[in-house]
């Protein structure tokens, strides 16, 4: 543990270093606070507007801006993790410093995670600077400590998955804009895209079926663990579990109930999703390694 | 034997960037890596850093084979390339530091070396000054500092003078100077051949990705000034002196500007004694001056290059 500290290390106080001097830090953090605080306070005064007129107030709609609030906040930190890695490798080929490190004691592999800890950190900094926005729910209760955690467990994880697959396209291509293209592209597809996949086999096995009588429920069953890499239906099944399936189910309807079944309503969803993304994250940070390595690199 | 290289091979694609390359450089030997655009320097250089893969061939460091990764091997080797690599918003220090903790180097330790670094590369007092903010010349120093900072044998340069003004190079070539003698050995590839000649030891050329010429700076002059033509000032009797010149079996392009005659000359030391006296006593010649061209580095560089064709050619 000693060892990995002393090579991950000096990459993570540089860069971390680095990034404070600058004003970016200060403006995402601000940003990201007043989206959220809009978010939280906006559905707070709808809740209590709300119960002026009829002298009750919802319980369900308090929990509703948990889930709102929540959602913000990851849906944030999907759209800013690609903006914070996918130029830590081409960024650093474009100054002429990665050679540098190459030339030091540090392995590829302990630049790459010295880069994703950094990223990891800011969100991190990011997710306890939301605390009291998100402390908003407990004025009325229902949700716990232990619930925050699972949500920032997730938030990490969700970070991890999306600042690896960003880190392996700037270790890919030489320029950061392609680089930033290219993991926007993969937040995409693991959001959006691994749902239409899904949405197009369904079609498929319909077309396929010859007496119209529609297709099997255990048939889609294989494809659905496709899901098992998108953030999205891991933080769906997250807030379904904490706050209900039939508070969620109306936030976020627009999953189709056929390709989303009971099965990722389970609290083992949860888990094998945030295994599923790790073991990517973790596949992602290799791969960023062999391909900063120059000892695999063809040409000068 | 600090480096020696072995039938170094590289290719890319169908180009072949070094072709059995061969290269030895003792310990605290200052070793001047010559060669044209495209010869391979950056390529061996960038192998003996370990940011390049041979082909083939072997390359032994302090009596340890190259193998990229093995940091034993990247605590003896200190690298700086023909570009400075710096980070914005750093401080000199800082920068200094981080390399230092990449090499497991931190705390006081650390600090008393780049301090010590920076008063030897002159940059003393500028420990607290953005890098971003320095000049060409004092990044370069920078350079050199943030390579030595892990107190590695072997130095290695590429092209570190270039783009610099001739007084920030002089300067620069002397801080090499004083490099070598703390004991570093010290690799320096460069086109200026003039500061090379001014500060290395030994000097290697390489032309098409092959060491051509391999010796001490004296040794490879004089070799190649017994293959440059005479030079003589007749002042009297000089179409007999002329004519002798021309009937001698070993005298040939004979180029005549004035009372300056060049001529080529196949001969040893002995012949060019017996041309002199011939010219003096059967041509009754009255000879102000009479010896080889002297030749610097640019001309063993072009002779080597295989330039020299071409200037006999357009003299004669």
């Amino acid at each position: 543990m000693k060892r990995f500290l002393s090579h991950v290390l000096p990459v993570y106080q540089k860069e971390s270093m680095t990034s404070s001097r600058t004003t970016r830090l200060t403006v995402i953090v601000m940003v990201f606070n007043l989206i959220l605080s809009l978010v939280g306070l906006l559905q707070l005064l709808l809740t209590v507007n709300g119960s002026g007129y009829y002298g009750d107030m919802s319980y369900g709609s308090l929990l509703q801006m948990y889930t709102l609030v929540a959602a913000f906040e990851a849906a944030f930190i999907l759209f800013i993790v690609p903006a914070l890695t996918a130029g830590s490798i081409s960024g650093e080929r474009e100054r002429q410093t990665l050679d540098l490190l190459l030339c030091t004691r540090l392995r590829p592999v302990d630049i790459i995670v010295g880069k994703l800890l950094s990223c990891l950190s800011i969100v991190f900094v990011l997710m306890f600077s939301s605390l009291p926005v998100l402390a908003l729910v407990y004025i009325y209760g229902g949700i716990s400590v232990w619930d925050l955690a699972v949500l920032f467990g997730c938030l990490m994880v969700t970070t991890l998955y999306i600042g690896g697959v960003s880190i392996l396209f700037s270790a890919l291509v030489k320029k950061t804009t392609v680089a930033t293209v290219l993991s926007y592209l993969a937040v995409i597809f693991a959001v959006a895209g691994t749902y239409l996949v899904l949405v197009f086999v369904f079609h498929i096995y319909s077309l396929l079926a010859a007496d119209g009588a529609g297709i099997a429920e255990n048939v889609m069953a294989p494809w659905n663990h496709l899901l098992l890499m998108n953030p999205a239906v891991t933080f769906y099944s997250l807030f379904s579990q904490q706050i209900g399936s039939s508070q969620t189910s109306s936030v976020l309807n627009w999953y189709n109930s056929y390709i989303f079944t009971d099965r990722m309503l389970e609290p083992s969803w949860i888990w094998l999703s945030c295994g599923v993304q790790l073991a990517f994250a973790i596949l992602f940070v290799c791969l960023a390694a062999y391909a900063i390595n120059p000892m695999h690199r063809k040409s000068q | 034997m600090m480096l020696e290289m072995h039938n170094l091979r590289k290719s890319y694609g169908k180009t072949e960037a070094l072709r059995d390359l061969n290269l030895h450089i003792a310990d605290g030997e200052l070793f001047g890596f010559v060669g044209p655009n495209g010869a391979g320097k950056t390529t061996t250089i960038r192998i003996l850093a370990g940011l390049l893969r041979p082909d083939a061939g072997t390359v032994e460091i302090d009596g340890q084979p190259l193998r990229c990764g093995g940091s034993a091997l990247k605590e003896k080797i200190g690298y700086v390339p023909d570009y400075f690599g710096v980070y914005d918003n750093v401080r000199v220090f800082e920068y200094l530091e981080f390399y230092a903790s990449a090499y497991g180097i931190t705390g006081l330790v650390a600090r008393r070396r780049y301090m010590e670094l920076l008063e030897m590369v002159g940059l003393g007092g500028r420990e607290e000054n953005y890098v971003d903010s320095l000049s060409r010349g004092m990044k370069q120093r920078l350079g050199v500092a943030r390579a030595l900072v892990h107190n590695p044998r072997l130095l290695i340069l590429d092209e570190p003078a270039a783009g610099l003004d001739p007084r920030t190079r002089q300067d620069f070539i002397h801080m090499l100077k004083e490099i070598n003698k703390c004991g570093k050995t010290i690799l320096f590839s460069s086109h200026i051949l003039s500061e090379l000649s001014e500060m290395c030891t030994d000097i290697g050329i390489i032309e098409n990705g092959a060491m051509v010429l391999r010796g001490s700076l004296v040794d490879i002059l004089a070799r190649v000034n017994t293959s440059n033509p005479l030079e003589m000032r007749i002042y009297k009797n000089l179409s007999a002196a002329v004519a002798l010149l021309r009937s001698h079996p070993l005298v040939h392009n004979i180029t005549i500007d004035g009372s300056r005659v060049v001529a080529g000359f196949s001969g040893g030391q002995m012949d060019e004694a017996r041309l002199l006296s011939q010219l003096v006593t059967e041509a009754g010649a009255l000879v102000g001056s009479f010896g080889r061209q002297q030749g610097g580095l640019e001309s063993v560089f072009m002779e080597i290059t295989g330039d020299k064709a071409e200037r006999v050619v357009a003299r004669g």
